[in-house]
């Protein structure tokens, strides 16, 4: 019977010390949440550090982005992504376990110790989805900067065009559309009287020129032509990447609400373990001081 | 044994004079443009030749400066080249692909030419013979 209280006791005790360190870690993690400095838990595999090359500016825009999305879909951050994603996918079945259990069971013991395990796996799940978010904000500020790079290098080779170099390919342009105009009306009367034969450049020529025509068709009619893609026709390239821009800073924005959402959870979970540490009994008996010297007076009387 | 071996080595001699003669051609469509058209002007020009000999190397003049103004217009490697002969070139279109543009005004090319340089039939009849 001893025993038993004395089991009991115990256990209480350290189900109390449990308590008090998840309330502490609760308030460490909403304090942690709030604060910007958090990201060295982060590991160092979990990295992606892409180049805005000058293949990638030539890139038409929707291959573009795919390209960069396959280059983030190889580095180390995706991995850690999509690893901690399947994680939180397992916390929440957990989660979801312990709170039918806790519903279902009648033994009161049992079930304080159901609570103070959904607490602990709930915190768990909570860090898991701050990890989460870091590696989705990391992801999209390094997209948003290699945009931004890209544009930047857009720029910088339109700048690069001096007004003699702009001034003549006006004039070669002039020129193209002048000959492509004419050509048809040359070849006639050129060759309309048989005076001239036609050169086996020309001839050659004109067999490949067919060839390419209907090459551009082929290329124009494909399913998986660039035009077919979700990219707009007459959009320029500079336009394209504006757009994706925009769409990564909204991005970025969401992802403040939900570090703000994460932080009232956090919060949350913490007033939970209070709760429930303040809803068991004493853990620690208070002994009464009853060592008075009054007590033992009749061993010094006789 | 021998035999081979010269087949080999006159086989590579004439692989590197290929790759030696194409890249050449490649690099300069625009100087044989002009080249042709120097030397058809040329015989427009020149005394030396009669009727006959004039309209024979003009034929064939012609039927190449006709490639030659087609190689020079498709080359894209002299898209917005800095080179002095490139601007120049394409400053004039009536000047420079003579033929497509004679053509296109319905003149002779030698017409044409004497045109775009200031030639024309009344400043011809006004000249007055003199000393230099």
């Amino acid at each position: 019977m001893i025993q038993t209280y004395t089991h009991k006791l115990k256990s209480e005790h350290r189900v109390s010390k449990q308590l008090t360190g998840t309330l502490c870690l609760g308030l460490l993690l909403f304090s942690g949440l709030s604060s910007p400095s958090s990201s060295k838990t982060v590991t160092d595999n979990s990295d992606w550090a892409p180049t805005s090359s000058e293949r990638l500016i030539k890139l038409p825009p929707n291959y573009l982005k795919k390209s960069i999305d396959r280059d983030f879909e190889k580095s180390g951050l995706a991995n850690a992504l999509y690893q901690n994603q399947d994680s939180i996918g397992l916390k929440i079945e957990t989660l979801r376990d312990i709170q039918n259990s806790i519903r279902q069971t009648d033994d009161a013991e049992l079930k304080i110790e159901l609570r103070h395990q959904y607490l602990a796996e709930k915190q768990a799940y909570l860090e898991l989805v701050s990890k989460d978010q870091k590696f989705r904000r990391k992801r999209t500020e390094t997209k948003l900067k290699l945009y931004e790079n890209l544009l930047k290098g857009i720029h910088r080779k339109k700048k690069s065009l001096t007004p003699q170099k702009a001034r003549l390919l006006e004039q070669q342009t002039k020129a193209k559309k002048r000959f492509n105009a004419s050509i048809y009306e040359v070849d006639k009367k050129l060759f309309q009287y048989g005076v001239m034969e036609e050169s086996k450049y020309a001839r050659n020529y004109a067999k490949n020129a067919d060839a390419i025509h209907r090459l551009i068709q082929a290329i124009k009619n494909h399913p998986s032509s660039e035009l077919a893609g979700p990219h707009q026709e007459g959009q320029s390239k500079s336009d394209f990447i504006r757009q994706i821009m925009h769409g990564l800073e909204a991005n970025l924005a969401i992802l403040d609400q939900e570090k703000q959402i994460l932080g009232y959870m956090a919060k949350v979970v913490s007033l939970d373990a209070r709760a429930l540490a303040e809803s068991l009994p004493e853990a620690q008996v208070v002994r009464k001081d009853s060592n008075k010297p009054l007590k033992a007076i009749e061993f010094f009387i006789n | 044994m021998t035999k081979i071996y010269l087949r080999n080595l006159s086989l590579i001699v004439s692989f590197i004079t290929a790759i030696v003669c194409s890249s050449a051609a490649h690099a300069g469509t625009l100087e044989n443009m002009e080249r042709e058209r120097a030397i058809l002007i040329e015989t427009y020009l020149s005394f030396d030749l009669n009727e006959k000999q004039r309209s024979q190397r003009l034929a064939i003049s012609k039927k190449r400066l006709t490639d030659l103004e087609r190689l020079v217009l498709r080359d894209k490697s002299l898209l917005g080249s800095n080179r002095g002969m490139v601007r120049s070139a394409f400053n004039n279109y009536d000047l420079s692909f003579l033929l497509h543009a004679s053509l296109e005004k319905n003149r002779t090319v030698f017409e044409h030419w004497l045109q775009e340089i200031g030639v024309s039939s009344s400043s011809l009849m006004k000249a007055r013979l003199g000393r230099r």
